[in-house]
């Protein structure tokens, strides 16, 4: 393991996994909920449309990129593909682009109820291109932590 | 929905007493809008602290005094490497070797304030900026606005007139006076 990969392993034990812990996967998947309407009222007043469809279409990319992860807890095939193709077209009005994230993030929600019914606990593990690998709970928190994140860039 | 305006202030110790000016400040604002002020736990704060409470902020006041002191140096870290929108500000009149070095490195220009009370105009005028938002993200009423928008304008007028008096020597009262003199 080479001294970036070490360093971003810490950086996903601090900021990741270890705050993650702090909610069950039902907590995460309100969490989710809550979050996902509190991002899509921010970017419904927004002064900039095309800055926050920008914004939008970045985070609903990462999100369904996350999602083919988690669904390695499920059984899907291993992968370690790069986000770019999951990202919605850069044609959508702020208004599709809303709508792409509202879709997006009940899809991760209804994954986390599968994820909590499944009965996932921490010792399974999806690989993230640089944090390397996270639980189910340290994926919810990232997903969940990327988009609060994010979305404070839309203005 | 109306959202909650964030704000963290991250400040080296010899400025530690301006938290209150900052507090002050926005709690004379003439309007009453959901702003919540963040800090560091003052005791022994771990960086996972100092990332919580700087994650979502939507705006970062970082007050630099003589020297870059713990945990101050981590907060500007963190803040500019989550990209959140830091106004970098600074009292430094006698910088330390480390404060000079650490001022070369400010991604935005330093806001120099000279006193507590230039600093309360700085933050009052910045975070009644943020409040007018144009679709009124904070949820103020349209008295507050109309509030706003006049408190803007005086404290505009302010630093207008502030920026036009002379400073320093040239403020001292010293006149200069080049015309030929009767009594020679």
């Amino acid at each position: 393991m080479g001294l970036k990969e070490s360093v971003m392993q810490v950086a996903a034990g601090l900021f990741v996994e270890r705050p993650a812990r702090a909610k069950s996967l039902g907590e995460w998947k309100t969490t989710l909920e809550t979050d996902g309407v509190a991002v899509d009222q921010r970017a419904a007043a927004a002064q900039d449309p095309l800055q926050a469809s920008k914004v939008l279409r970045h985070i609903s990319g990462i999100e369904r990129w996350g999602q083919r992860r988690l669904k390695i807890f499920l059984g899907g095939p291993a992968t370690r593909d790069e986000y770019n193709d999951y990202r919605p077209g850069t044609d959508l009005t702020l208004d599709e682009q809303r709508a792409f994230f509202r879709q997006t993030r009940a899809e991760t929600v209804a994954l986390a109820a599968r994820l909590q019914t499944a009965g996932i606990g921490d010792d399974a593990k999806a690989p993230h291109n640089d944090f390397g690998p996270l639980s189910a709970r340290g994926w919810l928190r990232y997903l969940d932590l990327h988009a609060n994140i994010e979305s404070k860039k839309i203005r | 929905m109306t959202e909650t305006l964030r704000i963290f202030v991250g400040v080296t110790l010899d400025l530690e007493a301006e938290r209150g000016v900052i507090g002050k400040a926005i709690a004379e604002l003439p309007v009453q809008a959901p702003i919540e002020i963040r800090r560091t736990p003052p005791l022994l704060p771990t960086h996972e602290e100092i990332f919580e409470r700087i994650a979502n902020c939507d705006r970062v006041y970082f007050l630099l005094g003589n020297d870059i002191t713990a945990p101050a140096g981590l907060e500007w870290e963190t803040a500019w490497r989550l990209e959140r929108a830091v106004l970098p500000l600074r009292r430094s009149p006698r910088p330390t070797p480390a404060a000079q070095e650490f001022q070369r490195f400010s991604p935005r220009p330093w806001l120099d304030f000279r006193s507590a009370t230039e600093l309360a105009r700085i933050v009052s005028l910045d975070v009644a900026r943020l409040l007018q938002h144009p679709i009124n993200r904070y949820g103020l009423t349209v008295p507050e606005l109309e509030r706003l928008e006049i408190y803007i304008r005086r404290l505009d007028q302010l630093q207008a007139t502030l920026d036009k008096e002379p400073s320093g020597a040239e403020g001292g009262g010293v006149l200069l006076d080049s015309r030929p003199r009767s009594d020679k």
